[in-house]
C-alpha cells in the first residue's frame, strides 16, 4: 500500500505531469465557474488536450479538470447566484445571500476549503474501497458482471423522479445506440443502414460532447440566462475558513463528506444529486433549519463538501468495475479506453499505477485548486465580462477540435453536431440526456455479458439470475428491481398519503 | 411538437425493430441472439413512448387536444428564429471543415455564430475570430500535434505551410 502511494506521488510529482495538473486545475476552475458549462462539459472540452499525453498523465490531467470544475462552479453560485455547473445550484441558496449582505469573500473562503476537505476525503475512501471491490469483482463469472453493469442503471428512475418515464426512454435509447455497430460476439454489422460510418459504432465522445457542450451552446442561443451581479463581484477578496469556524461546522462537514462519496459510488448518481441530498440533510438535522437559504455558511458547507466528494466516489466504480459513477467519468474512461487501457477489475491488479496517480493527483489538485480559486475568484469579475457570443462560439470550436481529433474525420464532428440538436430537443421534452448517456456506456458491457451467461447456461435465461446457481447475480437485480421501483413507488405512496 | 417527436421515435424504432430481425442470422435456442438484445430493447421502448404519449395526452387540458400546433407549424417562423440558425451555422461548420480547411471554416463560422448570439460590434467579431482561431491552432497543432482539417487546394498549400513554420 505504502509503495503504490510513493509510486502515485511519484507520477504526479514528475515536473511534466505536475504541470499538466496545474493547467487542468486552472482550466477546470475557469471551465467550472463559467455558467453553462457543466463538469461533464469541462471534462469533454478537455479531452483534446489530452490525446496527445501518456495515458497515466491524461488520467491525472482528466481528473484534475473534473475535480477542479466542481469547484469553481461554486464561484459563480456565491457571486452571481448562477451555478457553474448543476451541482453548485445549492450553494447559491446560501452563498449569494451572504454575498448581498457584503460576506462574499468568507462565503468562498467556505466554499474553497469545505470543497477541498470533500475532495480530500474521497480519495481516500477512493483508494481504500477501489482495489477491495475490484478484488470482489474479478472473481465474478459473466452472469454477474452483467448484474452489476445493470446496476448501473438502477438509477436511472431517481436521477428524474418527476419524469420517470422519459428517463427510462432515454436510458433505453441509449442501450439502444449502444447496439449500433459490429455485433460483439459475431462481429458482424447490426444496424448499420448499410452505412460503413455506423460499422464502428456510435463513438461515444464526440456524442457526448455534443450532448454537452453543443447542446448548452444551442440553449444559450435559444433563450440567453443573464447574470445576476451581487455588485461585490468586482473587489472580491476571499477569506479563507479559519479552524475555528471549520470546528464549529465539523459534523456538517463530516456527514457531507461521508454522504457525497456513497453517491458519488453509485453508478449514474453524481454530485448533483450529492449536494442537493447533503444540502436537504442538513436542513433537516439542523435546529435552526430556518437559517438556511438565508446565507447559512453551513449550508455552502453541506454542499461544496458534497458535490466534491461525489467526483472522488464516481471513480471508484469506474476504476474498480469499468463502470463509470458519473457523465464525467464516463467521459474520462473512453478517454482511457481510447489510449488502449483496460478499464476494470483487472486494471488495479495488473496496473494498480491507475489508481495511485489517480489518487495522488486528487490530493494534488483538491490542494492547489484552493490557491488557484483564490486568484480566479479576484480576475473572475473580468473573465465574466466576456460576451456569450464570444464564449458560446469558443464552445462551438473547442467541442469540433475534441471530436475532430479523435479520429482524425469530420463524421465524428457531424455525429457531434446531430447529438447536440437531438440532445436539445431531449432537454426541451424533459428526457434525461445523463440517462441517455448512461445507457450507452452501460450498454455493451450489459449485453455482452449477458449473451455470455445465457451461453453458458445453454440459453435459460431463467438459470442465469436463478439464487442456487448465481445467487450473487439474484441478490444485485433485486437490489436492482428496488432501487428501480423506489422513486415511483415511493411516490404513488406519498400521493395516496396525501 | 412533443407528440409528434414521439410518433417519429416509434416510427423509427418500429423500422429499427423490422431491420434488425431481417438482417441478423437467426439465433439458436442456445443463446440470447444479436437480433434478440435490440427487438427486447425496442419492445420496452415502443411500450415506453406509447406510455409517454398516453401521458402527454392525459396532461393536456381538454380544449388544447389537437393538432393545430403539428399543422400549424410556420415555416417562415422557424426560419426566423436564432436556434434554426445556430442549427444551419453548426451543421454548415462541420460541412465546410475538409473541404475549406480548419482556419477559413473556422473564422467564418465564429464570425456568423458571434452576429448570431449577440455580438454587434464589427471590429470585436473581427479581432476575436481571428485570434481565438489561430490561438486554438496553434495550441493543439503545434503544441499538442493534433492534426485539424488543411482544406482543399490553395488552402491546403497554407495550412502545409504553416505546419512547417
Amino acid at each position: 500500500m505504502l509503495e503504490l502511494l510513493i509510486s502515485g506521488f511519484q507520477i504526479v510529482l514528475a515536473p511534466v505531469t505536475f504541470a499538466f495538473i496545474v493547467a487542468g486545475t486552472v482550466l477546470g476552475v475557469i471551465f467550472g465557474a463559467m455558467p453553462g458549462v457543466s463538469a461533464s462539459m469541462a471534462v469533454a472540452l478537455a479531452l483534446p488536450f489530452a490525446y496527445g499525453m501518456e495515458p497515466l498523465i491524461a488520467i491525472a490531467f482528466l481528473t484534475a479538470v473534473y475535480c477542479a470544475s466542481i469547484t469553481g462552479g461554486g464561484i459563480t453560485a456565491i457571486l452571481f447566484k448562477i451555478p457553474g455547473t448543476p451541482s453548485n445550484a445549492p450553494t447559491t441558496f446560501d452563498g449569494f445571500p451572504m454575498a448581498q449582505r457584503g460576506e462574499a469573500g468568507r462565503a468562498l473562503g467556505i466554499s474553497l476549503v469545505t470543497s477541498a476537505i470533500g475532495g480530500i476525503v474521497a480519495a481516500i475512501a477512493m483508494f481504500l474501497l477501489s482495489p477491495q471491490l475490484a478484488a470482489a469483482a474479478i472473481k465474478f463469472g459473466p452472469a454477474e458482471l452483467f448484474a452489476v453493469s445493470f446496476l448501473g442503471l438502477s438509477v436511472l428512475t431517481a436521477l428524474d423522479s418527476d419524469n420517470v418515464v422519459k428517463t427510462m426512454i432515454a436510458g433505453l435509447i441509449g442501450l439502444f445506440l449502444a447496439t449500433i455497430g459490429m455485433d460483439p460476439l459475431l462481429a458482424m454489422p447490426r444496424l448499420t443502414f448499410g452505412s460503413q460510418i455506423l460499422l464502428s459504432g456510435i463513438e461515444m465522445i464526440p456524442l457526448m460532447i455534443g450532448m454537452f457542450a453543443i447542446t448548452e451552446v444551442l440553449k444559450q442561443t435559444h433563450k440567453p440566462s443573464k447574470l445576476e451581479n451581487t455588485g461585490s463581484g468586482d473587489k472580491v477578496k476571499t477569506k479563507l475558513m479559519g479552524f475555528k469556524e471549520g470546528w464549529a461546522m465539523k459534523g456538517v462537514i463530516t456527514r457531507s463528506a461521508i454522504l457525497g462519496t456513497l453517491v458519488g459510488i453509485l453508478p449514474g448518481a453524481g454530485a448533483t444529486i450529492a449536494s442537493f441530498l447533503a444540502y436537504t440533510t442538513e436542513v433537516k438535522l439542523s435546529k435552526t433549519p430556518e437559517i438556511y437559504g438565508t446565507g447559512a455558511p453551513e449550508g455552502i458547507a453541506a454542499s461544496e463538501t458534497a458535490n466534491n466528494a461525489a467526483t472522488g466516489g464516481a471513480m471508484v466504480p469506474m476504476l474498480a468495475l469499468g463502470i463509470p459513477g458519473g457523465n464525467a467519468a464516463a467521459i474520462m474512461m473512453s478517454a482511457l479506453v481510447l489510449k488502449g487501457v483496460q478499464v476494470g477489475p483487472l486494471l488495479i491488479k495488473t496496473q494498480p499505477q491507475y489508481l495511485s496517480s489517480v489518487f495522488a493527483s486528487m490530493m494534488v489538485t483538491n490542494v492547489i485548486m484552493v490557491i488557484i480559486s483564490i486568484w480566479i475568484a479576484k480576475v473572475f469579475s473580468k473573465i465574466l465580462k466576456v460576451p456569450y457570443s464570444i464564449l458560446g462560439t469558443t464552445i462551438i470550436v473547442l467541442a469540433t477540435v475534441g471530436s475532430f481529433a479523435l479520429k482524425g474525420n469530420t463524421n465524428d464532428v457531424m455525429l457531434m453536431a446531430i447529438a447536440g440538436v437531438f440532445g436539445f430537443i431531449l432537454n426541451k421534452y424533459k428526457f434525461s440526456s445523463a440517462a441517455l448517456i448512461l445507457g450507452l456506456v452501460l450498454g455493451p458491457m450489459i449485453e455482452a455479458n449477458l449473451r455470455r451467461a445465457v451461453q453458458l447456461e445453454n440459453g435459460s435465461l431463467m438459470n442465469v439470475i436463478s439464487p442456487s446457481g448465481h445467487p450473487i447475480t439474484t441478490v444485485l437485480l433485486v437490489l436492482c428491481g428496488a432501487m428501480l421501483l423506489f422513486p415511483i413507488v415511493s411516490k404513488l405512496f406519498a400521493k395516496k398519503t396525501a | 411538437m412533443e407528440l409528434l417527436f414521439n410518433i417519429v421515435l416509434i416510427v423509427f424504432f418500429a423500422i429499427s425493430y423490422v431491420y434488425v430481425g431481417a438482417t441478423m442470422p437467426k439465433s439458436s435456442d442456445l443463446e440470447l441472439g444479436a437480433e434478440q438484445w435490440p427487438q427486447l430493447l425496442i419492445t420496452a421502448l415502443i411500450i415506453l413512448l406509447f406510455v409517454n404519449i398516453y401521458n402527454i395526452y392525459k396532461n393536456t387540458p381538454a380544449e388544447k387536444r389537437h393538432f393545430k400546433s403539428i399543422t400549424g407549424i410556420s415555416i417562415p417562423a422557424i426560419t426566423k428564429s436564432k436556434l434554426f440558425w445556430g442549427i444551419v451555422i453548426i451543421f454548415a461548420y462541420a460541412f465546410a471543415l475538409e473541404p475549406f480547411g480548419f482556419i477559413l471554416a473556422t473564422i467564418v463560422m465564429f464570425a456568423f455564430y458571434a452576429v448570431l448570439t449577440g455580438q454587434k460590434k464589427p471590429s470585436v467579431v473581427a479581432l476575436n475570430a481571428l485570434l481565438i482561431t489561430i490561438g486554438i491552432y496553434f495550441v493543439f497543432q503545434r503544441g499538442l500535434g493534433i492534426m485539424l482539417p488543411r482544406g482543399l487546394g490553395f488552402l491546403r498549400d497554407i495550412a502545409l505551410f504553416l505546419e512547417s513554420l
